[in-house]
């Protein structure tokens, strides 16, 4: 018997049973071709990174590492559905991790095809994807997975494995737009921790419409006014003016509604809206 | 939506048998309702009733196969206690109030009160056939301190052996084990 259970937004956010089906909920990949995590390498397309001795590292899921018992789970509600951070499918010896959008909660008019079809009005359904984003196996404690980025919400701390961009990343990201070089700074002057940084920042800009560019850029702007700026780009001639617009492409400023202090946020934590 | 029918009907089931006491101690019998049937000793009304308790009980057990399936791994219960004491003496109760209301207006207000209340408790499904038909009780403890109940037709005694396969979700507290004891 396979479980379909859902995990809620926030970090105390409950882990609920959605259903159980005899059929596989999901589709488990072809995992044949594995590699240990490397942040300098970069996946074809039928490949995984895979991290041997998983409970080890001490990644929290709550999922994972106990033996199963799906009566622990309570069953979720009509108004819970719009809340799941991620879906995750128990397939015999194997938990399969799917993350939640809200592309995939349709609130459409719908009707099945059949020869006698009915239309189906405030009755949204959700889409499975058919390929995963991790996969835990249990029997060899190991964790299979694409990308980083997309499960640091589903095993707490794995975001510390998270890769520092290669050189080339670098150049291309100091390529962009809005960030022009000033005096002697160059990227290969960039250090570790601003690499790390703009391996997230690269994944963000990659969702960033050109739209999304410019409201970022007035952000940051509104922000760093000690980060010279040269018409619709940043002069970065430091080290420091390169952490602060990284900063702000993670949008970690905002400001105070009493007091209108402005701040920098030193961590994020993902609110859950009810 | 059918999951609330459901379960009205299972409390209903679970409480007719308090019904089938009043009737007994009204001594109301099936003799009136037709000509044919005048003579019959009351005793074939009592046990009428009772077959048809007993039915619609077999009948419920057949529609928890609907409901969604939960499993249990081995090593995953730390403690098993047996559960059927605990919920006897209140089912007696409602004997009692079969057996002390004085008219069937009566009966039936309170009928329906304990019937909601009992619709939104975790024993909503408490019936007595249950045993007849061979069903034992069990509160068990997982390894996340949630204790559970389970009726369940296997005799349980050590949790590192327990495990199911089978269980029907009757509520968040509540399941039903369907499978039989492999002997």
């Amino acid at each position: 018997m396979n479980h379909l259970l859902a995990k809620i937004t926030g970090r105390n956010g409950a882990i609920l049973k959605v259903m159980s089906d005899e059929n596989d909920l999901f589709d488990l990949p072809d995992l044949s071709d594995t590699l240990t995590y490397t942040p300098s390498y970069k996946l074809e397309d039928y490949e995984w990174y895979k991290l041997d001795n998983f409970l080890s590292h001490g990644y929290e899921n709550d999922l994972i590492g106990t033996t199963f018992d799906s009566t622990v789970y309570n069953q979720i509600t009509r108004q819970q559905y719009s809340k799941i951070d991620y879906l995750c499918s128990k397939q015999g010896d194997f938990f399969l991790f799917q993350k939640m959008s809200s592309t995939r909660l349709l609130n459409k008019k719908w009707f099945e095809i059949s020869g006698a079809p009915r239309l189906e009005i405030n009755k949204p359904i959700i889409i499975l994807n058919s390929y995963v984003d991790a996969v835990y196996s249990i029997n060899d404690d190991i964790l299979y997975f694409k990308n980083i980025a997309t499960i640091k919400s589903m095993f707490k701390g794995i975001e510390e494995l998270y890769r520092e961009a290669t050189q080339a990343e670098v150049d291309n990201f100091l390529n962009h737009n809005f960030i022009s070089l000033a005096g002697t700074f160059s990227s290969d002057k960039v250090k570790t921790s601003n690499r790390k940084r703009i391996a997230i920042a690269i994944d963000i800009l990659n969702q960033f419409t050109e739209d999304d560019e410019r409201q970022i850029f007035q952000y940051i702007r509104s922000y760093c006014e000690d980060v010279p700026v040269n018409g619709e780009a940043f002069l970065v001639s430091t080290e420091n003016h390169l952490k602060k617009i990284l900063y702000g492409i993670e949008q970690r400023y905002y400001t105070t509604p009493l007091g209108n202090e402005k701040r920098l946020a030193n961590s994020i934590l993902t609110l859950s809206v009810d | 939506m059918i999951e609330y029918i459901f379960k009205l009907f299972l409390t209903l089931n679970s409480l007719l048998l308090s019904l089938m006491v009043f009737l007994i101690k009204e001594e109301i019998t099936i003799n009136p309702l037709h000509p044919y049937l005048s003579s019959l000793p009351a005793i074939i009304s009592y046990l009428l009733y009772f077959g048809i308790v007993f039915i619609l009980t077999l009948i419920s057990i057949r529609l928890t196969n609907f409901l969604d399936t939960d499993t249990i791994d081995k090593l995953s219960i730390s403690v098993i206690e047996p559960a059927n004491d605990a919920f006897l003496p209140s089912y007696l109760g409602y004997f009692f109030v079969a057996l002390s209301a004085p008219n069937i207006e009566v009966f039936l207000y309170v009928f329906v009160i304990i019937c909601i209340f009992i619709y939104h408790s975790r024993i909503s499904y408490f019936n007595p056939i249950f045993f007849l038909i061979g069903f034992n009780f069990y509160y068990i403890t997982n390894n996340k301190n949630t204790k559970v109940l389970i009726i369940t037709r296997k005799q349980l005694k050590e949790p590192k052996n327990v495990e199911f396969k089978n269980l029907k979700r009757i509520n968040n507290y509540t399941f039903m084990d369907m499978e039989r004891q492999v002997l």
